[in-house]
């Protein structure tokens, strides 16, 4: 595979790195002659020097030949140009960054089509979106995002307090449309089915949208956590508080700059926003940010991100997440305690890996105290028409955990719900069943359905 | 820089030595030399023994190197080359002084092609064909193969590729490392093959014709005979031989853009019209000083270009001995023994392409002193080069005098004269072979003391390394951790 990429910064550097050391043949593009300087010591990739909003450079990267341009400078004008230049030229697959939330029509960070550029991503979107799931994520023992960020899947433990317990699983109605995809007992996954009652020891995998919140806690019964402080009120800071007062709780914000949090109080009624410093621990206290479940630090200076956040721990803060701008930065991050962090290169990685194509399964993750894992798979898309999902023949031990159609839709994978080619399936599986999920999957692409 | 790191590196790169030295065991046991199959069958078993024990020691290193692991690793490797390229020599009997099949060995591998071998063809066939194969391996590299080869070496492997890699700017070809490597390694086998395939059609027994294509491409100047290329006394063997020196000094990556882009850059690179331009006036001198010694016009051309392509690409094959031209000719083959062929070919020298930034370079002072207001890039072509490798050049420039300075003074301490120590000490750091006096093309270095030779086997590493992988090794923060 090869992949050209428009910027030596930070995100350009890390997906750079991430792409060549997973074996695609890397070439970065950038006007600093420096930059790529850097970029060839820590990774094995071809740099050229130039502009990339000439043609001509563009040419001679081999946009053409590539199978997906990433063009992730730091200014979204440009970003915009190349991409569009690079698609009219002919490139696959182009992918951009654009990191103004007003460019976006959905709230998903995710523009598709726009003047023939594949996709644009918005980082400061990607981030928020992040740190609210980590917010909601609190209850659960594991979170897993699929179908590029389209899909979540949550393990709950059930405990006393649950409603469900002494309950049959199958038939039970979660909120925001999302559905109970299997129960863990006994270190294994199985499906709803097979289980009978439900038992305190027992794990819930949930699936869903953009938002397994409320699921989150219908399932496991806890109390909802109230008071959030959000400390910088950029675009992250202002999307994360408008997500939070959506899910009805109460949001503080702390800003340094005076116009920002003028322009915060117009356009959020709901939140209090404060016109300080947050790494100031007399602010902090007089805010009584100690009383505040949750302390999310996402100002632009990764100093005082993390200033803050230790701060709030000190103060008897119970969760703390964190934004990082520089790769690397989030295992000093947890070592400190933070609780979670969220860096858009790490983002834009998920999302980049997501849309290129793969052999193996697009994404893996291992569940805790289970045998199983999840793999997301993607049907081929030469699938005709659609296809019942009891058809396909599964190995026996794999339970279909959710189905990821186009970039927002998510479907419980169970009848009548057929599968379609371009579809996104998530099983989960011993992980020694991949190669033969993988091959199964892959016959689909012959098959034409009724 | 990690000792362990360096060791398993080394282990692997030692262990393609052993597998090459299989090639004269295969010979020898072929014709059924039995002197000689016992000489490079001791020597690859020694050689493998080595590369077994430097594994062991490397063995838990991790796979991560970074570049001092690297600029370490090429340098040993160089030197231990010579260690075990000159084992068989002494193991044979054919070249008994210890020093004497160092110098033989590091002036196969760095395509020197000095020799201190008098009698080259009683020489057994078995270590004439290794003595080849070691300019052919030395030319592209070891390390470069050893990049071609393994697989997954990271990281790591850009800088041990940079620091092997001759010219000013080693630019990638393809994306990854790996590629550019094995990419290099197929021109550089395809065009020597077709070179082997030339010399065998232009009349050349099939043995001859092989070990001279390796000699050739790898601009390295060991014969399998005596008289070197004036042993065939045929002219299609002469111009198949100029062809290919030529090609051999040309910069291999232009062949790669010229094959998948456009062939026009081959003629429209600046380094290479500024190459071509040097030859043609070398000749044109040379051609008028000798014309009337040779019966027809085309014997007296054949003979000026064959002595000038063979010194300016560092080669050093000869059908005659140039140490007896006019002086005039004498003095400007010696003066471009300093420059070379392009850069990113398998020549030496200070390289073609450094030689004109030079000379731009006196052009923007002496601007700069009638117009000082004046801002001048250095171009090269079309390209300006940044400043940084414009100091790049300097210091490379200063120090490659500096290096031929100190070495030609113990050759003169020595007791050599200056024109055979200065001459000497340039054909070995630009890798040509033969130099003037008592190295001339029809002399050998056996009469420069042991000492000597030592001095003259660094400065062939030295000039094969582009003097700073070398250099680097003796800074002592190459050695902290």
């Amino acid at each position: 595979m090869r992949v050209v990429i428009v910027g030596a910064g930070d995100v350009g550097t890390y997906l750079a790195r991430a792409l060549s050391s997973s074996g695609a043949d890397v070439t970065v593009v950038d006007r600093r002659q420096d930059a790529l300087e850097r970029v060839e010591e820590g990774a094995d990739v071809q740099t050229l020097h130039g502009d990339a909003t000439h043609w001509t450079t563009l040419r001679a990267a081999g946009i053409t030949d590539a199978d997906s341009t990433l063009v992730m400078t730091s200014s979204d004008d440009a970003n915009i140009v190349v991409a569009a230049l690079a698609a009219s030229e002919g490139a696959r697959r182009t992918v951009a960054r654009v990191d103004d939330p007003g460019f976006y029509r959905s709230a998903a960070g995710l523009e598709r089509g726009v003047l023939g550029i594949d996709a644009v991503l918005c980082a400061s979107r990607l981030v928020s979106q992040e740190l609210l799931r980590m917010v909601h994520a609190v209850d659960a023992q594991f979170v897993g995002f699929f179908g590029g960020n389209a899909a979540q899947v949550a393990l709950v433990s059930l405990g006393e307090s649950s409603p469900l317990l002494g309950n049959k699983a199958a038939g039970f109605v979660l909120p925001d449309q999302a559905h109970i995809a299997g129960v863990v007992r006994d270190m294994t996954l199985r499906g709803c089915e097979e289980i009978g009652r439900l038992e305190a020891d027992d794990s819930i995998l949930i699936a869903g949208g953009r938002s397994l919140d409320n699921a989150i806690r219908a399932v496991s019964g806890a109390r909802p956590h109230r008071r959030t402080v959000i400390i910088g009120g950029g675009d992250v800071g202002f999307q994360l508080a408008r997500g939070l007062v959506q899910t009805g709780r109460r949001v503080q914000v702390i800003e340094l700059d005076h116009e920002r949090c003028q322009f915060l109080a117009r356009e959020l009624p709901q939140v209090t926003v404060i016109h300080g410093d947050g790494t100031n621990i007399n602010c902090l206290r007089d805010e009584a940010v100690d009383r505040a479940d949750f302390v999310l630090a996402v100002t632009r200076s990764d100093e005082v991100n993390l200033m803050a956040s230790l701060l709030a721990k000190e103060l008897g803060v119970p969760w703390t997440f964190s934004l990082v701008h520089r790769p690397g930065y989030s295992d000093v991050y947890t070592h400190l305690g933070i609780h979670g962090t969220a860096g858009p290169h790490d983002l834009i990685w998920r999302m980049v890996r997501w849309m290129l194509p793969t052999q193996g399964p697009l994404s893996q993750e291992a569940l805790p105290n289970c045998t199983h894992e999840l793999f997301e798979f993607a049907v081929p898309g030469t699938l005709g028409g659609s296809f019942a999902l009891g058809d396909v023949v599964l190995p026996a031990e794999a339970v279909p955990v959710a189905l990821v159609r186009g970039t927002d839709d998510v479907l419980a994978p169970k009848p009548p719900t057929a599968l379609r080619g371009g579809d996104h399936i998530v099983l989960g599986a011993p992980s020694s069943l991949v190669g033969n999920m993988q091959r199964r999957i892959k016959a689909l692409g012959g098959r034409g359905g009724e | 820089m990690t000792p362990a790191i360096v060791a398993r590196l080394l282990s692997r790169l030692i262990a393609i030595v052993a597998v090459l030295m299989l090639a004269p065991v295969g010979l020898a046991s072929w014709e059924g030399d039995d002197r000689a199959l016992r000489a490079y069958s001791l020597s690859a078993a020694l050689t493998a023994v080595v590369a077994l024990i430097l594994g062991a020691f490397g063995r838990r290193a991790g796979s991560d190197f970074h570049r001092k692991d690297a600029i370490v690793t090429v340098s040993f490797i160089w030197v231990a080359l010579g260690f075990f390229g000159g084992l068989p020599f002494v193991l044979e009997g054919s070249i008994p002084q210890a020093s004497a099949a160092v110098f033989e060995a590091v002036s196969g591998f760095t395509t020197t092609g000095a020799t201190v071998v008098a009698d080259v063809d009683g020489l057994s066939r078995a270590t004439n064909l290794w003595r080849c194969l070691s300019h052919w391996v030395g030319g592209m590299g070891i390390v470069v193969l050893f990049v071609a080869v393994f697989p997954t070496l990271g990281v790591g492997a850009r800088h041990l590729f940079r620091n092997e890699v001759a010219g000013p700017i080693s630019g990638n070809l393809r994306p990854k490392i790996k590629q550019t490597a094995l990419t290099l390694w197929w021109i550089y086998g395809g065009l020597t093959a077709l070179c082997a395939l030339m010399f065998y059609l232009a009349g050349m027994p099939g043995y001859d014709a092989i070990c001279h294509a390796f000699s050739t491409m790898g601009t390295g100047g060991f014969s399998t005979r005596t008289a070197s290329i004036a042993a065939y006394q045929s002219a299609a063997v002469e111009w198949t031989c100029i062809v290919f020196m030529a090609i051999a000094g040309l910069n291999f990556g232009l062949f790669y853009e010229a094959v998948t882009n456009k062939p026009s850059v081959l003629w429209r690179n600046y380094e290479v019209r500024f190459y071509l331009l040097l030859n043609v006036l070398l000749v044109i001198v040379v051609f008028l000083g000798i014309a009337d010694r040779h019966e027809s016009l085309h014997d007296g051309l054949r003979a000026s270009v064959f002595q000038t392509v063979a010194v300016t690409t560092t080669t050093g094959f000869m059908t005659e001995d140039f140490d007896t031209y006019p002086n005039i000719g004498r003095f400007l083959l010696f003066m471009a023994m300093f420059i070379g062929a392009c850069g990113g070919s398998t020549a030496g020298g200070i390289k073609v392409s450094r030689f004109y930034a030079l000379l731009k370079l006196i052009g923007r002072e002496l601007r700069s002193a009638v117009q000082p207001q004046a801002v001048v890039a250095v171009r090269l072509g079309l390209q300006p080069v940044p400043e940084t490798i414009v100091r790049g050049i300097l210091v490379f420039f200063v120090a490659y005098m500096f290096i031929f300075a100190v070495a030609a003074a113990v050759l003169v301490l020595l007791g050599l004269d200056l024109v055979s120590a200065m001459s000497a000490t340039v054909a070995c750091l630009s890798s040509v072979g033969p130099g003037l006096g008592d190295v001339g093309p029809s002399q050998n270095y056996m009469g420069v003391p042991p000492i000597g030779k030592l001095v003259l086997s660094g400065c062939m590493i030295a000039g094969r390394l582009e003097i700073f992988a070398l250099a680097a090794v003796l800074l002592p923060e190459t050695w902290r951790r």
